[in-house]
C-alpha cells in the first residue's frame, strides 16, 4: 500500500484527537478509553467489566459520537431473543395487496453495537451475535446480510449479581479482541464527573473520523512493523499460557485449563501496531506487546477452580508470564 | 540502500565498537572472577595438601584467564542485530532492532521508521552504553580478591613442606639439565669414538633415570656419587694412554732428530705424529751410528715405560731391532709403529674429552652438595654448628696435595671428625652423635699422594739401566688426603663384595658385611 508520510502523520493526529474528545465525555479512565481506541483501529470486539454506574455505556456513546459512526444499544435479558438482536423476517403486504416475508433488520444493523449487560441474556441470545462478532455478517433464514464497516460489538457484563447471569461461553470470549476491567474512579476523577453530571455544563463533542476513515486508517496501521524479535516474543507469550507446552511457566501448569487461542496474539500484535503509532512511535516495542498482553489474553485463559480457590486471576497469571517470558 | 540506511548503519557500527570493548571487559571480569575462585580454592587445598607457590599459580591463573577471557570477549563480540537489541535496551524501544530489519525497505512507514530511529540514535550516542559490567561482576571480583589476599595473612601449615617438595624438585631438575648438558657436549665431542660415546651415555642415561627416581635429596646425592665413580672409571681407560703419552714426549724431544715427532705429538696431532714419523725414518737413512743408536735406545726406552697395551710397545721394539739391525725401519714395521703412534695420541685426546666430562660432573655434583646443604638447612630448620663447613663447591676441588701415610680408614681421630660436607644423612649409622648432613671423613687409598706432580722412572724390571729420578715439591709426610665417606665407600663395597665371592671372608661374616653396606645405602 503506498501511503505517504503525512497521511501517516494525519493518522496519527487523528487516533490522539479521538482520544481527546472521547476524554471530554467520560471523565477518568484514561487506559480503558486508550484500549477501546485501539480495538477500534485495529477492528477488534470489546467487553467491558465492571460495576454498574462507572461509565460503560457512556463510553460507548460518546465512541459513536466521536467516530461519526450509527451506534444502536441492545439491552440484554433473559428474555431477549436471537431475533431481537438480528432481526426477523415479517409478513408485509405489497403494493398488490400480497403477503410476503420482509426482513426486518434488528440492531445489530449499526456500526457500533452496544450489548449491554451480555451475560444476562440466554447462551441462544448470545450466539447470535457470533457470527457478526467474527464474520461481520448475519442470516437470518436462508439468506446471509452482510453488515455495513466499519463493524464492531462493545458489550458490557457485571461481575456482581451473578445470579440469573450466563457467563459466557469461551467460543464468544474468544471473539472479544479485549477484555477491559472498567476500574472505580479515583477521588480527582470523580470530582470531574460530578462538575460535568450535575451541572448544566455541556460538554461539546467534536466527531473526528468518518467510518470510511477508519478503515483506510486500518489500513495504514497494518503497516507499521514489527520486529521478528518482539513478535516471537508476542507469541512465546501466548505459547506459554498454554500448561500442556513445554516450558509453560508453572503457574499456568497448576492454574491454568486452557490456553490463549492464535486470535489472542493476532490481538496482541494488531492492537501494538496501534499503541506505537498512537505514542508516536513507527515500530511495535516490546513494551507495547506487555501493555497489551493484559487486554488480549485476560479472556482467552481459562482457570481451573484451583486458581480460583486460591484466589488466582487472569492477571497474576499474566504478570509471572510476562516475568518468566525472556525477550530474547 | 539509501542513504538513510548507510547512515543507519555508519551509526550502529560507532555503538557496536563500544559494545564489544563492553563485552571484553565483561568477560575478563568474569573470567578473572573464575581465577579468582579458583585461587581460592587452591588455597584451601594447600591447607591440606602440600602446594608450592599458591599466590603465584593465583597470579598465572589470573593472568591467563584474563587472557582467555579477552579472547573470548572478541569471540562473544555481538553482531550487528545483537548490536541492536542491546542499543535497544537503553531505551530506544526496538526502534534500532525493526530498522535494522527494514534496511532495503522504501516503503513509507519503513522509511519513517528508519529516520525516527536514526534520529534517537543520534540523541543517545554512543556513549550512553557502559563500558564497565555490572556491579555484581566488580563487586565479586573484588569480594574473591579481598578474600584471596586476606589468606596472605593467615599461616599456612602445608606451606614449608610444600616449599621443601618443590626444592627437591628444582634440585631434582637442575642435576638433570645438567646431565643433559654433559650429554650434549658429549655428542659433540669429536675426540671419542661412537662406543665410547655411547658407554658414557648409557652411564648419564642411568644417573638421569636414578636422579628421577629418587625421592630425596640424599637419593639423589647417592645416585649422583655413583654416576660419578662409574664415569671416573671410564676416565681411567684412557689415563694410561695419556701418561705413555707424555713419556714419549719426554724421551722424543730429548734429542734433535726426534724432536719434531715430540711436537706434533705434543700438539695431539695423531696424522702428524704418524707422518714425522715416517719422516723420521727417512732420514734415519743419513744419519750416523750413534744416532741411530740413540733412536733405537729412546724407542726401547719409551717401549717398556709403556702402561697402555695396544700394541705400541711391540711396534717400538721392532723399529728399534730393525734400526739396530738395518740402520732404517722396515716399511711393514714403520706403518705398524706410525699407526701405534696415531692411536695413541688419539687415546690421549680421548683422555681429555673424558676429563672434561668428569670435570664438568664434578664440578655438577660439587654444586649440588652445596645445595643440598642449603635445602637440608630449610627442611630440617637451624641445624647447629656441627655442619656446613665447607663451601657450595663441594669436596671436589679439595683434594690435598702430597703423599699419604697412611691407607685405613677412621685411624685417625681427628680426621674422623664428622665435617658436614654435603649434608648426607647416613652418618647416624656409626651410633655417634654426629649431625644430620655429616659425614665422617677417611682416606681413600686411590688419592694418596693426591694431585702432585708425578715422577716418570724408566728403567727395567732386571734392576739394570738408567734410573731418573725426579724430587716431588711436596713433603713426603703429607698425610694424604681426607675425603668424605661416602666417597669411597662404594669402591669399599666393591671390593667387599668381591672378597665375599672369594673365601677371604668367612662365611659367618659375608652376610655381616653385605647388611653393613646395605644400610649404608638406606
Amino acid at each position: 500500500m503506498d501511503i505517504d508520510e503525512k497521511t501517516i502523520e494525519g493518522v496519527i493526529d487523528t487516533i490522539n484527537r479521538s482520544e481527546m474528545e472521547i476524554s471530554k465525555g467520560i471523565i477518568g479512565q484514561k487506559d480503558v478509553i486508550r484500549t477501546v481506541l485501539m480495538a477500534v483501529f485495529s477492528g477488534g470486539n470489546i467487553l467491558l467489566e465492571g460495576v454498574p454506574g462507572l461509565g460503560k455505556t457512556q463510553l460507548v456513546k460518546t465512541l459513536g459520537e466521536v467516530l461519526d459512526l450509527s451506534f444502536s444499544r441492545i439491552q440484554f435479558t433473559p428474555d431477549l431473543m436471537p431475533s431481537d438482536v438480528v432481526g426477523t423476517s415479517i409478513i408485509i403486504k405489497d403494493e398488490r395487496g400480497d403477503n410476503r416475508f420482509e426482513f426486518q433488520r434488528g440492531p445489530i444493523f449499526s456500526n457500533l453495537v452496544l450489548a449491554d449487560e451480555i451475560n444476562r441474556a440466554t447462551p441462544k441470545t448470545q450466539s447470535a451475535l457470533l457470527e457478526a462478532m467474527q464474520e461481520h455478517t448475519v442470516t437470518s433464514g436462508r439468506k446471509t446480510y452482510i453488515l455495513s464497516e466499519p463493524f464492531m460489538v462493545i458489550a458490557t457484563q457485571n461481575p456482581i449479581e451473578m445470579e440469573g447471569t450466563y457467563p459466557l461461553p469461551e467460543a464468544q470470549l474468544d471473539r472479544f479482541m479485549f477484555k477491559l476491567d472498567v476500574k472505580f474512579p479515583t477521588l480527582g476523577e470523580l470530582m470531574d464527573i460530578m462538575d460535568v453530571t450535575v451541572t448544566n455544563r455541556k460538554v461539546e463533542i467534536a466527531k473526528t473520523v468518518t467510518g470510511r476513515d477508519i478503515l483506510y486508517m486500518r489500513k495504514v496501521i497494518r503497516d507499521v512493523p514489527i520486529a521478528k524479535p518482539v513478535q516471537e516474543y508476542a507469541l512465546k507469550l501466548v505459547l506459554a499460557t498454554h500448561p500442556d507446552i513445554e516450558g509453560s511457566p508453572d503457574i499456568c501448569k497448576k492454574y491454568v485449563r486452557f490456553g490463549a487461542s492464535p486470535r489472542g496474539a493476532q490481538a496482541i500484535i494488531a492492537s501494538s501496531k496501534v499503541k506505537a503509532l498512537m505514542e508516536g512511535r513507527y515500530n511495535v516495542s516490546f513494551d507495547d506487546i506487555k501493555y497489551m498482553a493484559y487486554p488480549s489474553l485476560r479472556h482467552r485463559i481459562f482457570l481451573n477452580f484451583d486458581a480460583v480457590a486460591d484466589g488466582i486471576t487472569a492477571d497474576k497469571v499474566i504478570d509471572k508470564l510476562l516475568d518468566d517470558v525472556e525477550e530474547l | 540502500m539509501s542513504s538513510i540506511d548507510n547512515q543507519f548503519i555508519a551509526s550502529i557500527k560507532a555503538f557496536k565498537r563500544r559494545i564489544c570493548a563492553s563485552s571484553i571487559i565483561k568477560y575478563a571480569m568474569l573470567f578473572s572472577s573464575y581465577a579468582l575462585a579458583a585461587g581460592l580454592l587452591i588455597y584451601i587445598v594447600s591447607i591440606f595438601l602440600p602446594i608450592y607457590g599458591v599466590y603465584m599459580k593465583c597470579g598465572y591463573l589470573l593472568v591467563i584467564f584474563i587472557v582467555f577471557g579477552i579472547a573470548f570477549g572478541i569471540y562473544k563480540s555481538p553482531g550487528l542485530k545483537e548490536v541492536a537489541l542491546k542499543i535497544d535496551s537503553i531505551g530506544l524501544k526496538e526502534r534500532v532492532v525493526t530498522a535494522m530489519e527494514l534496511i532495503g525497505d522504501e516503503f513509507s512507514m519503513a522509511m519513517l521508521q528508519k529516520k525516527d530511529a536514526l534520529e534517537h540514535l543520534k540523541n543517545v550516542g554512543s556513549k550512553k552504553i557502559p563500558l564497565l559490567p555490572d556491579k555484581k561482576y566488580i563487586m565479586l571480583c573484588f569480594i574473591l580478591f579481598v578474600s584471596l589476599a586476606a589468606t596472605g595473612f593467615i599461616k599456612n601449615p602445608m606451606g614449608d613442606i610444600a616449599k621443601m617438595r618443590h626444592n627437591f624438585q628444582v634440585e631434582k631438575d637442575g642435576q638433570i639439565s645438567s646431565v643433559e648438558k654433559i650429554e650434549k657436549e658429549l655428542k659433540n665431542s669429536n675426540a671419542l669414538t661412537t662406543e665410547d660415546k655411547r658407554e658414557i651415555e648409557e652411564k648419564l642415561a642411568e644417573l638421569k633415570k636414578e636422579i628421577n627416581e629418587s625421592e630425596s635429596i640424599e637419593e639423589v646425592k647417592k645416585a649422583l656419587n655413583r654416576g660419578q665413580k662409574k664415569i671416573e672409571l671410564s676416565k681411567k681407560k684412557y689415563d694410561a694412554s695419556k701418561e705413555d703419552l707424555q713419556k714419549a714426549i719426554d724421551i722424543f724431544s730429548k734429542t734433535n732428530e726426534t724432536e719434531k715427532v715430540a711436537d706434533a705429538m705434543e700438539g695431539s696431532d695423531a696424522k702428524a705424529s704418524s707422518k714425522e714419523i715416517k719422516k723420521l725414518s727417512e732420514t734415519l737413512k743419513n744419519m750416523d751410528g750413534s744416532s741411530k743408536k740413540r733412536i733405537s735406545k729412546d724407542f726401547k726406552d719409551i717401549s717398556s715405560n709403556l702402561k697402555s697395551t695396544d700394541g705400541l710397545e711391540e711396534s717400538l721394539n721392532k723399529a728399534a731391532d730393525d734400526i739396530d739391525a738395518e740402520g732404517s725401519i722396515r716399511e711393514d714395521d714403520l706403518d705398524n709403529l706410525a699407526n701405534s703412534l696415531e692411536s695413541l695420541v688419539r687415546r690421549s685426546n680421548a683422555s681429555d674429552a673424558v676429563k672434561k666430562i668428569t670435570d664438568d660432573y664434578e664440578n655438577m655434583n660439587g654444586g649440588e652438595k652445596g645445595n643440598g646443604e642449603q635445602n637440608q638447612q630449610e627442611s630440617v630448620g637451624a641445624p647447629d654448628g656441627g655442619s656446613g663447613k665447607e663451601g657450595a663447591s663441594g669436596e671436589s676441588g679439595q683434594n690435598s696435595k702430597g703423599q699419604g701415610a697412611s691407607g685405613s680408614s677412621g685411624s685417625d681421630g681427628e680426621d674422623m671428625t664428622p665435617q658436614g660436607t654435603d649434608g648426607n644423612s647416613i652418618s647416624h649409622k656409626d651410633g655417634s652423635e654426629k649431625k644430620v648432613g655429616e659425614y665422617e671423613k677417611v682416606y681413600a687409598p686411590e688419592n694418596l699422594g693426591g694431585n702432585g706432580e708425578q715422577s716418570y722412572i724408566s728403567g727395567k724390571p732386571s734392576g739394570s739401566g738408567n734410573v731418573d729420578v725426579e724430587k716431588s715439591d711436596y713433603d713426603n709426610a703429607d698425610r694424604g688426603e681426607s675425603i668424605p665417606y661416602n666417597k669411597v665407600y662404594g669402591e669399599y663395597k666393591e671390593e667387599a663384595m668381591e672378597d665375599i665371592g672369594s673365601s677371604r671372608i668367612p662365611n659367618g661374616m659375608k652376610e655381616i658385611v653385605k647388611g653393613y653396606f646395605s644400610s649404608l645405602e638406606e
